[in-house]
């Protein structure tokens, strides 16, 4: 398996904004409502800063204070791949399990 | 609480400072967020320190207050004349900290001129070498000093 450079909370991130564009804090309440996790705000940023190096994510101009940030073409194909192997991990452990 | 992203670096607060406080606007107080807000600087700080670049930038710096130092020992220097034993022993090894610090500001000025923003890097030979003679000035200042006490 390939091992991840970035860590759950960066995953979530990313597949928030798989859906759509979201500032901050929508992301925060995204996460919370969808898998009751709340990232506390230095978590939050820590991980957008990071995402943002490595070229996965982006600030989109916006005529709002707030910027919203958006996944790139790198953060789609790097999280597609990411969630295949979670996957591949998921299928084995079901079967094994005798889940399906 | 807010006063808390002052502890940030400046670029990281430059770049996600104001973003940050809008979301603290909207989150409660609360013990675990000060905590998650400390473990977030000191990430942000690893971060920083760990980057080459700024790496390049701290060694820059490092050799403004070495020149500043410099400038310092060479006007308290009494002339080479009036010297004697261990004085000119110790004016020789300053006067070699000096030449070392010099070539050390021309060596890394060269690599920047060279391989611009990849200079501030330990990559290019140049570079290595302005880190090598700021080692020699640093031998031989901490030399110097201990030869005047």
């Amino acid at each position: 398996m390939v091992k991840s450079k970035f860590s759950e909370p960066s995953l979530l991130i990313l597949i928030s904004l798989a859906e759509q564009d979201r500032h901050g804090y929508a992301i925060m309440e995204d996460i919370e409502e969808n898998y009751n996790i709340k990232l506390g705000p230095g978590t939050l940023y820590g991980a957008i800063s990071r995402l943002e190096k490595a070229g996965h994510i982006r600030a989109v101009e916006s005529l709002e204070r707030k910027k919203p940030y958006r996944l790139t073409e790198e953060g789609h194909a790097y999280l597609t791949e990411q969630i295949r192997e979670i996957q591949k991990v998921t299928n084995i452990g079901m079967k094994r399990l005798g889940i399906t | 609480m807010r006063w808390l992203i002052y502890l940030y670096p400046k670029t990281w607060r430059k770049r996600y400072g104001e973003e940050l406080t809008d979301v603290l606007k909207q989150t409660d107080t609360s013990f675990k967020t000060i905590v998650d807000l400390f473990t977030g600087i000191m990430d942000a700080w690893n971060i920083e320190i760990n980057e080459k670049y700024n790496y390049g930038y701290r060694i820059v710096q490092l050799l403004v207050a070495a020149t500043i130092v410099n400038a310092f020992l060479v006007s308290n220097l009494k002339p080479l004349g009036e010297a004697t034993g261990v004085n000119i022993f110790a004016t020789i090894v300053v006067l070699i900290a000096m030449l070392s610090l010099f070539l050390s500001v021309v060596t890394l000025g060269v690599s920047i001129y060279k391989y611009g923003r990849e200079g501030f890097t330990l990559k290019p030979k140049l570079s290595k070498t302005a880190v090598g003679l700021m080692g020699v000035y640093g031998v031989f200042i901490i030399t110097f000093l201990t030869l005047i006490n």
